[in-house]
């Protein structure tokens, strides 16, 4: 889950004293039980997601999407003199998830600065709300708000390797009682898992999920992409180097300040690219030329500008080349990218060999 | 280290035996050349004979200059009396960014004496944390150290070379800011099959100069997988030589050895003190997570028993994110009993732990340990995320002055004091409390203690706050009694941004605090030295 959603949670969060929020990847499905290994806590997690956890998911919008009777959480920098400044937001035509709970009035940090409310959307013009107890607040709506929609989903799309923000209370047993499970949609695809090959036979392969002693049997699905990842060391990387570039870019309408750096999640050589999620949470493929390396790392892109890259830690530098059904063999690590079957087994729609997870994929 | 010149060899062989004997020192200036007054980490000046009980109240004694530099100083600042610089005697504070900047001040006025701004880009959120939407920026991130006697001040940053993050060690010279010959250098160790990841990790804990070596540590960036725990060693005096390797974590992520203090050293071991991260060193393992271990000068580790140790809930304080690597360990001078030799730390599970330096005693091999911080039953645990300090009064007592985040049993409150003593039934030294405030301090830094040999006795210590409204207090340190609390005078003393994990020094009658820049406190008729 993006870091502000992740944010205004947490501020929603002391408003509804939840007890326990993590985010984590899914690494095994026993029934109703989850197992999780959370991105900043890598200690693995049991959750319970029953019949009344609610699958939700996110979106970032802009502020067109808000209409009055909507349910919402809002934050931002608060002064006694003139409220609550709104930078951020999450709606959503109902309540669900965190925010059923009750709210009342303007919740402040211990050092007055900041602040969060939530209620029903009066109006959108003036910014009003009302809150559990009736009365009206009026905000000041920050032009760069970042907004967020919330709304249910099929709970199908909780897979082995998915990454999950859960929201619960932890029972006596240590399992999470889930109220609330929000699928990450950005970057990877649904469904990305990484873990070794155990076994082979035909198109069926028995893989071991990360971080766990579980077998799962996933089929190749008919027209599985099967590539292999080649780790590059940066330094053969050069000045002239035709490359592509896969990351997020602040340049959408509802980005503010807007820019066309690109933080990158991955650098690649040749036409190879990874599988990633799709729609607005996919981030951008930027292929073209580097131009420089130092002081800034700038790119220009094909029939198009220079842009600057942010180099996050870890960003991967590879190749990926096709390999085919032959070339999966046990032993392998691998990503593979799962929907279920039916039937309960898995079919991989790709798979990219000996690719190791990008930093922030440790979960 | 604590040194003092002139005469500089022989009155630091003075101050040692000060350290053991509580006599009394004259008054001669000091120099504050790595964390924590010396490799031991002990804290404590006992050559302060400006600054008492006496003198130390709002009255007489207040902020000075508040130099505002280019950024934060996430580490301590330093200290050197005596200094040729521009062909003058000075007092220099040294002080780094996190911009990547190092600066020397002029102790009495904070006037910049030279400065060598920016020695590399500092890296954004995006590019350290990953993340678009933080403003802070990473570039030194711990508490550089001195070698006075070859000029040499050594301090780390992080910085992006082409597509790789970096830490690089710059070696300044103390009188012009020069960058020496050889350097800076890249840290590049491996611990056999295991290579050095700079973007894995974070440098946080002050750098360590033991016979000739730079040791720099190494833990996580907000524990986000994949990252290890490393120790490192720089040959100062061939900076290309191939570097020294421990990693702490080689199998699994973890072990991070984050806490300000760096790694401590008697002169012949060096002692880390590891956080989260798996432990199987019983089971053949070589996952040295929730540790205090003894390395040797060539980072080597034994996995013996008597060269580690671990709490015997090291696994359940592992899932819990309660971290033993808090605190640095102290390097406790001699103590009466059959186990002389000591170490002192404490965790993010708010308790304080003795160990026999001799053996450090496996799983479970504690001398003492004891709760002063955090309920068993908080829903998260801070409770120690700072070094101790540590004060030999003499016939008044040996004390160790322990920082919590979140209150402790027994009413602990802030600091908890300790005095040791000599248990009869078992014939070791053992900590008691002897008292604690009556109010918590937010986010407290490392305290440190001042006295003019075993009398006059001060505990110091920055509240940061967290950001904003952070202030300095004084406790006198046998009562806790408080002498000075820098925000009660709004207008002239207060500072913003003071810095956990790492502490304020006092030197020859001044405080100096890390915070946006270099905060100066002293008498207001300040006595010539």
């Amino acid at each position: 889950m993006n870091a502000l959603v992740l944010a205004i949670t947490l501020l929603g969060g002391a408003v509804d004293a939840p007890k326990t929020q993590l985010e984590g990847t899914i690494l095994s499905i026993r029934g109703n039980i989850y197992v999780l290994r959370p991105s900043l806590r890598p200690k693995i997690t049991r959750v319970l997601i029953g019949p009344k956890t609610e699958v939700m998911a996110y979106e970032r919008t802009n502020a067109a999407v808000l209409k009055p009777g909507m349910r919402i959480a809002a934050g931002g920098r608060y002064a006694k003199e003139t409220g609550l400044r709104v930078r951020w937001i999450e709606a959503a035509e109902k309540p669900i998830g965190h925010l059923k709970g009750k709210r009342t009035g303007i919740r402040t940090s211990p050092d007055g600065k900041w602040g969060n409310t939530g209620g029903t959307l009066k109006t959108v013009q003036p910014f009003v709300i009302r809150d559990d107890e009736g009365k009206e607040i009026k905000l000041t709506l920050s032009p760069d708000a970042n907004i967020w929609h919330d709304f249910l989903v099929d709970r199908r799309n909780l897979l082995i390797g998915t990454r999950v923000f859960v929201s619960g209370t932890t029972a006596p047993d240590g399992v999470v009682q889930a109220e609330s499970v929000a699928p990450n949609r950005d970057h990877s695809a649904t469904g990305t898992m990484f873990g070794r090959i155990l076994g082979v036979r035909g198109r069926t392969l028995v893989v071991q999920p990360r971080y766990t002693d579980d077998r799962i049997q996933v089929d190749l699905a008919r027209n599985v992409t099967l590539q292999r990842e080649i780790r590059l060391d940066p330094d053969t990387i050069k000045v002239g180097d035709r490359v592509t570039f896969w990351g997020e870019q602040r340049n959408r309408p509802y980005d503010q300040p807007r820019s066309d750096d690109l933080k990158a999640i991955a650098l690649l050589v040749g036409p190879g690219m990874y599988p990633r999620s799709t729609g607005k949470g996919g981030g951008s493929v930027l292929r073209g030329r580097l131009t420089a390396l130092e002081p800034d790392v700038r790119f220009r892109v094909d029939g198009g500008k220079t842009i600057k890259i942010v180099v996050p830690a870890q960003m991967i530098t590879a190749r990926l080349v096709p390999v085919r059904p032959s070339d999966v063999r046990a032993g392998s690590s691998a990503m593979l990218v799962l929907s279920r079957l039916p039937d309960g087994r898995f079919s991989a729609s790709s798979v990219v060999l000996d690719a190791s997870p990008w930093v922030g994929y440790g979960g | 280290m604590l040194a003092m010149h002139p005469s500089r060899s022989s009155l630091r062989t003075f101050c040692w035996c000060l350290l053991f004997t509580g006599s009394t020192a004259t008054a001669v200036p000091v120099d504050v050349t790595t964390f924590h007054y010396g490799n031991q980490r002990l804290g404590w000046n006992s050559a302060e004979t400006s600054l008492k009980p006496a003198n130390i109240n709002r009255n007489s004694f207040g902020k000075r200059w508040h130099a505002k530099l280019d950024g934060r100083v996430p580490g301590s600042p330093l200290y050197l009396s005596g200094l040729n610089v521009s062909g003058s005697q000075r007092d220099v504070v040294f002080a780094a960014t996190n911009q990547n900047s190092v600066f020397a001040l002029d102790a009495a006025t904070g006037k910049t004496l030279w400065s060598r701004p920016r020695l590399a880009r500092p890296l954004i959120d995006a590019e350290f944390r990953g993340s678009w939407f933080g403003d802070e920026r990473y570039g030194v991130l711990s508490t550089p150290v001195i070698d006075r006697a070859n000029n040499a001040l050594y301090v780390c940053g992080v910085r992006q070379k082409g597509l790789r993050q970096h830490f690089t060690v710059w070696s300044l010279d103390v009188r012009t800011g020069a960058t020496r010959p050889g350097w800076p250098v890249d840290v590049k160790a491996t611990d056999g099959g295991t290579r050095f990841e700079a973007g894995q990790v974070m440098q946080r804990g002050a750098l360590s100069l033991v016979n000739g070596w730079v040791y720099l540590p190494f833990g996580g960036r907000g524990d986000t997988p994949p990252w290890r725990g490393w120790v490192v060693g720089i040959d100062t005096r061939r900076p290309q030589a191939p570097q020294r390797g421990f990693c702490a974590s080689p199998v699994t992520d973890g072990a991070g050895i984050w806490s300000g203090g760096g790694v401590s050293s008697d002169g012949s071991s060096l002692y880390a003190v590891t956080g989260n991260g798996d432990f199987d060193l019983n089971r053949g393992g070589r996952n040295t997570g929730q540790c205090v271990l003894r390395l040797s000068p060539t980072l080597a580790f034994s996995r013996q028993a008597k060269d580690y140790y671990t709490p015997s809930n090291y696994k359940y304080l592992d899932e819990q994110d309660e971290d033993l690597g808090g605190a640095t360990a102290l390097v406790l001078p001699p103590q009466p009993g059959r186990r002389p030799n000591l170490l002192f730390t404490g965790g993010k599970d708010g308790l304080a732990y003795l160990v026999d330096r001799d053996r450090l005693g496996g799983v479970g091999g504690e001398v003492q340990k004891e709760r002063l911080f955090s309920p068993v039953d908080a829903p998260y645990h801070e409770g120690i995320r700072a070094t101790p300090a540590y004060f030999d009064g003499g016939a008044a007592g040996r004390y160790l002055f322990v920082a919590g985040d979140q209150p402790g049993p027994n009413d602990n409150l802030g600091i908890a004091a300790l005095r040791l003593d000599l248990d009869p039934r078992s014939n070791e030294t053992r900590f008691r409390r002897a008292w604690t405030l009556k109010k918590a301090i937010n986010g407290p830094s490392s305290p440190i203690v001042t006295s003019d040999g075993p009398r006059d006795a001060v505990v110091w210590i920055v509240e940061t706050n967290d950001g904003e409204g952070s202030n300095l207090r004084a406790y006198e340190a046998t009562t806790g009694a408080l002498l000075y609390n820098s925000n009660e005078d709004e207008k002239s003393d207060r500072f913003d941004e003071g810095r956990r994990f790492t502490s304020p020094i006092v030197a020859d009658g001044r405080v100096f605090v890390g915070a946006r820049g270099v905060v100066c406190f002293g008498l207001t008729q300040e006595v010539a030295k």
